[in-house]
């Protein structure tokens, strides 16, 4: 009933529009969703470069796997693949293949007793199409010949260097990113590392020693990293430096994170910066008419 | 083929979109563009929610556009950790402003029933879509930090990417979701904008800097002095 | 010389009766929408009074027009922002006056009263708000201290008051020597707008061939900062379709040769509109003078209409032959530069505003000697009871110097003693109790003629309709709408609008 009171005023002066249409919004949403479906066709069939790949087993193998595996080169940070597509079902291999996680997640018993087998570090899920992972089991099947760790030269590197490459105080010669972005190790820093990415402090013994992260640094398997780095890639000199960096940090301690810290801060920074407007705006009206009132009635 | 539709078809239609309904409004409906500025109704919480939000989510986004605009520069300034460190508690401390000043706006509109009456489904879908963002931005920026670098060398060249119309999703599909829910929402923001009080961003009159501070408007040919 | 014209405006306070009927008239022409239930952009006020809304003079408050740069001439800026300031606070107005200033309008549960189920009390109806819809206590109205209403509380704020001793603000409180006379507002339309030097999207306008201010309602984009630039709190946020919107002269009558409809329903007569020619050259610095000067300054920036050097600038500057001869005939010139009785209001405002008032001249101080009216300091020895003296009136001078005249005692006075002239010499003539001889003291005190007299009275007390109004042709043949097929406007949101007026997208 008040809802009609309102509305009886709300025609007001301006009266209703009958007759002729003008172009209006409706137009403009018929033509938007034209041109949307032409430009979601064009970019439906424009090439989407995903990781660095297409190739042959053998390439995608030395790219993608040999940082974690060998063939017949013993364990690495996974299991020696020599003779896998004879020990597991192929179906099984291939889905494996593909997405690792899902199938550590869906409880798959093989998957659960490898996790448990190699240090608890599960098998990352690397976006592989299907014909990459095609061509890789039929890698697999005829390696013709074995696979060791490392697959790169490694030098000798300076971990003092390598320190100051991961926190950014050393620029990286291809314009990459400081590790500290999204690493933390072995409580660098009084605010610590960065969060996005695995800490990195035991990574050294975890992810295969020196022929693994050799292999890691120089390959970057993963999709994250394998974006950052695929046009702007770490120099062999400076991938020795840092894997001494990595085998350095490794036997130090780990610090608890600076969540609460970070937290606290925050809390500060805003009682802070709210305080410092109202006193900039400390002259600012409340209601001049109720504070009148009120005045004269006490 | 989903991360597609996500990162690459999903960003493109929410711009088109966009920058057409947007044209599009200003030309057929210009009187709809108004910041619906409700400080008349309601004013002591408005303070405490308005100015927080406003100039926390302005810097905020400055700094998500500068590392676009300058990367290198932005590359070379976080190159130095205690560098990094002060910019990113200034911006964890100008995130958790933002988001307690948009709390406060919302819950000001519940709780005034002047503010309450005037607000439309529109205010509403856009007041908790930028509640989400800004909190979850936070909760990135705590928890998955360094966000300032690694934001240079993920969503940047993504961005990018996808500006030159050479579309590259390795750089975010594999993110954690909640980055990628970042990600899509600040698109979502991005579609909303014609549809809803969004607009008076582009509005901002900075052109107040240097216009003549009376204005004479004539409906003839004005007076010689008068004339450019 | 840069002449320009304008179409400005007298108020006549000694007529005013306080009836109102203004404010009804704009009232059902132009704010009886959603969102401007609340605007009055013709108001009345009480004073000694707050107004509405509340203290609106209090410029330490509200920052309303323009103060001195650094306290010094030549220049002035304006009181609530730099331009960077004001892009700043541009997320909140910390000056912003919020509906509780003016009062939350009303109406009220009628339907109730034939509705409600049969009980043993009489229904009442009760007060909805108009803004959400649901009931409301009433707190406060647009007349709130109507007729001194709650005084104590109102009208104690009056911030003129601070021109007067204590004493002074005693008596007027006391219930034998209550005085209050009414002030009737709209916009100024002034020649220096504070309200368009505060909008940071430039919405607001004047109008360069009529001087009429105005709000484009398709810039605006809600910055609200129009309010607190005007200093007499003309412009009004439109709550509901997120606009600002003031008074606009109803220049759609004037464009059609009618008067403004405040004026054309005023009961006691009391406006007049008429033409002023003005020197656009000499703004700045009438605008910056010293604030006694401000008066004085503002009056010679209006020029003569008959002086041949101001017809060639005029014309010069594209001011139509019909102008010129509506300035020629314009009772606003005569009140206000000819006879210097009208004077503006505020003028420490800064803004140059083009509505002048002639002050009122209130009733005698009542004295009791011994039982009987005692007046020794009156006006005229032989009129004692009938009309006091300037030093005891009954509203002390420098209240009406506060309002009127930038504080300027002199002023007021020059324009009381003029008045008194006026009310001696028509009593010598019309009842004959005056001695000629206290006629021509009067008529000198007053620096008036009797010629001048005869003049004032007829324009005062028996102007007819067209010598009050004397609406220029506001010759828009050349305006773009013109052009466009009248019924195609018809049919259309009507003033320029292609679509209703509706709330964002």
């Amino acid at each position: 009933m008040t809802h009609d009171l309102l509305d009886a005023k709300s025609a007001g002066a301006f009266g209703s529009l009958p007759g002729r249409r003008s172009v209006g919004i409706a137009d403009a949403r018929r033509v938007a969703m034209v041109l949307i479906w032409i430009v979601a066709a064009l970019v439906g069939s424009a090439r989407v470069a995903l990781a660095q790949g297409g190739g042959d087993g053998e390439t995608l193998f030395t790219q993608k796997c040999t940082a974690c595996h060998t063939i017949g080169g013993g364990n690495l940070v996974g299991p020696d693949l020599a003779g896998v597509v004879d020990r597991r079902d192929p179906a099984w291999l291939s889905q494996w293949i593909a997405q690792p996680d899902k199938v550590l997640a869906a409880g798959d018993p093989i998957a659960t007793q490898m996790l448990a087998e190699f240090n608890n570090v599960p098998m990352p899920n690397l976006a592989l199409t299907e014909a990459e992972v095609s061509a890789i089991i039929t890698y697999l099947a005829n390696p013709g010949g074995a696979v060791t760790a490392p697959v790169v030269a490694m030098g000798v590197g300076d971990a003092a260097h390598g320190r100051a490459l991961f926190t950014g105080a050393s620029r990286l010669a291809n314009g990459g990113p400081p590790c500290m972005s999204c690493h933390s190790i072995a409580g660098l820093g009084a605010l610590g590392g960065g969060a996005l990415g695995p800490d990195l402090t035991f990574a050294y013994n975890t992810y295969g020693g020196d022929a693994g992260v050799a292999t890691f640094l120089n390959t970057m398997p993963t999709v994250t990293m394998n974006a950052v780095w695929a046009r702007q890639p770490l120099t062999p000199a400076e991938q020795d430096d840092l894997r001494a960096f990595l085998q350095e940090a490794s036997v130090q301690q780990r610090p608890p994170q600076a969540l609460w810290q970070l937290t606290a801060l925050s809390v500060l920074g805003t009682l802070l910066f709210m305080g410092a407007g109202h006193l900039y705006w400390r002259s600012r009206l409340g209601s001049v008419r109720k504070t009148m009132v009120q005045r004269a009635r006490i | 083929m989903f991360d597609i539709v996500l990162f690459v078809v999903f960003p493109y239609v929410a711009v088109t979109v966009a920058i057409i309904s947007g044209i599009s409004r200003y030309r057929q409906n210009r009187f709809s563009y108004s910041s619906l500025s409700s400080q008349f109704l309601e004013n002591r919480t408005l303070f405490w929610g308005s100015v927080p939000w406003h100039y926390g989510v302005i810097t905020l986004l400055t700094a998500h556009l500068l590392p676009l605009l300058f990367p290198s520069l932005w590359g070379d300034l976080l190159s130095d950790r205690i560098r990094l460190y002060v910019l990113e508690v200034t911006g964890l401390g100008l995130a958790l402003m933002t988001v307690v000043g948009m709390t406060l706006l919302i819950v000001r509109r519940l709780r005034s029933p002047r503010v309450l009456a005037v607000t439309s489904t529109a205010d509403w879908l856009l007041l908790i879509t930028l509640l989400t963002q800004v909190a979850i931005g936070f909760w990135i920026a705590l928890v998955y930090r360094w966000g300032s670098g690694w934001y240079l060398h993920t969503s940047v060249p993504w961005m990018i990417s996808l500006l030159v119309f050479q579309p590259e999703i390795q750089y975010v599909t594999a993110l954690p979701w909640l980055v990628q829910f970042h990600l899509l929402a600040g698109f979502f923001l991005v579609l909303l904008f014609p549809f809803t009080r969004l607009v008076h961003v582009f509005t901002y009159p900075f052109t107040y800097l240097w216009r003549p501070i009376q204005v004479v408007i004539w409906n003839r040919r004005p007076p010689q002095k008068q004339r450019p | 010389m840069d002449i320009r014209a304008q179409v400005s405006m007298v108020f006549h306070l000694d007529k005013c009766i306080g009836c109102h009927t203004c404010s009804i008239a704009c009232k059902n022409i132009w704010t009886d929408r959603k969102g401007a239930e609340y605007m009055w952009w013709n108001n009345v006020e009480t004073k000694p009074g707050t107004g509405y809304p509340t203290a609106w003079e209090d410029q330490d408050k509200y920052k309303g027009g323009w103060e001195q740069q650094n306290g010094k001439g030549s220049d002035i800026r304006l009181k609530l922002h730099s331009r960077l300031g004001g892009l700043g606070n541009i997320f909140f107005n910390p000056y912003l006056p919020t509906v509780d200033d003016y009062y939350e309008p009303w109406t009220y549960d009628y339907d109730h009263l034939f509705s409600a189920p049969e009980g043993d009390d009489q229904p009442t109806a009760r007060a909805i708000s108009l803004i959400t819809g649901k009931p409301m206590e009433i707190e406060a109205g647009p007349n709130w201290d109507d007729d001194y209403g709650g005084s104590p509380v109102y009208a104690e704020n009056d911030p003129n008051l601070g021109a007067l001793t204590e004493e002074e603000r005693e008596q007027l409180t006391e219930m034998e020597r209550v005085v209050f006379f009414y002030l009737p507002r709209i916009c100024n339309h002034c020649l220096n707008p504070g309200c368009v030097g505060a909008c940071p999207a430039g919405a607001v306008y004047k109008r360069g061939e009529d001087g009429i201010v105005l709000l484009s309602q398709e810039k605006c984009r809600a910055w609200r900062m129009c309010v607190s630039g005007c200093p007499y709190k003309k412009t009004y946020f439109n709550w509901s379709t997120g606009k600002s919107e003031k008074c606009i002269l109803c220049y759609p009558r004037l464009e059609s040769g009618q008067a403004p409809a405040c004026f054309h329903s005023c009961v006691g007569r009391i406006r007049y509109l008429g033409v002023l020619l003005y020197d656009a050259d000499r703004l700045k610095e009438a605008a910056s003078a010293p604030a006694e000067q401000l008066v004085h300054e503002h009056r010679s920036l209006i020029q003569n209409p008959h002086h041949p050097l101001v017809i060639e600038a005029a014309k010069a500057n594209g001011i139509s032959e019909a102008m010129i001869q509506a300035a020629q005939h314009s009772p606003v010139y005569k009140f206000v530069k000819q006879w210097k009785l009208a004077l503006p209001l505020h003028a420490e405002f800064r803004t140059l505003p083009m509505l002048f008032y002639v002050p009122p001249m209130l009733p005698v101080l009542a004295k009791i000697k011994d039982g009987v009216y005692d007046n020794a300091d009156a006006a005229s020895a032989q009129l004692g009871p009938l009309l006091s003296s300037l030093e005891q009136a009954r509203m002390p001078i420098r209240y009406m110097a506060s309002l009127f005249s930038a504080g300027n005692v002199d002023v007021v006075e020059d324009s009381y003693r003029k008045m008194i002239a006026v009310r001696i010499y028509m009593r010598a003539k019309m009842v004959g109790d005056v001695s000629e001889e206290e006629v021509q003291q009067a008529l000198q005190a007053g620096g008036t003629t009797a010629e001048e007299v005869e003049a004032i009275v007829h324009l005062t007390a028996r102007p007819t309709f067209e010598e009050r109004f004397v609406v220029p042709p506001l010759a828009r043949e050349v305006a773009i709408e013109q052009t466009l097929d009248p019924f195609t406007q018809k049919r259309e949101g009507g003033f320029g609008f292609r679509r209703a007026p509706a709330r964002g997208a």
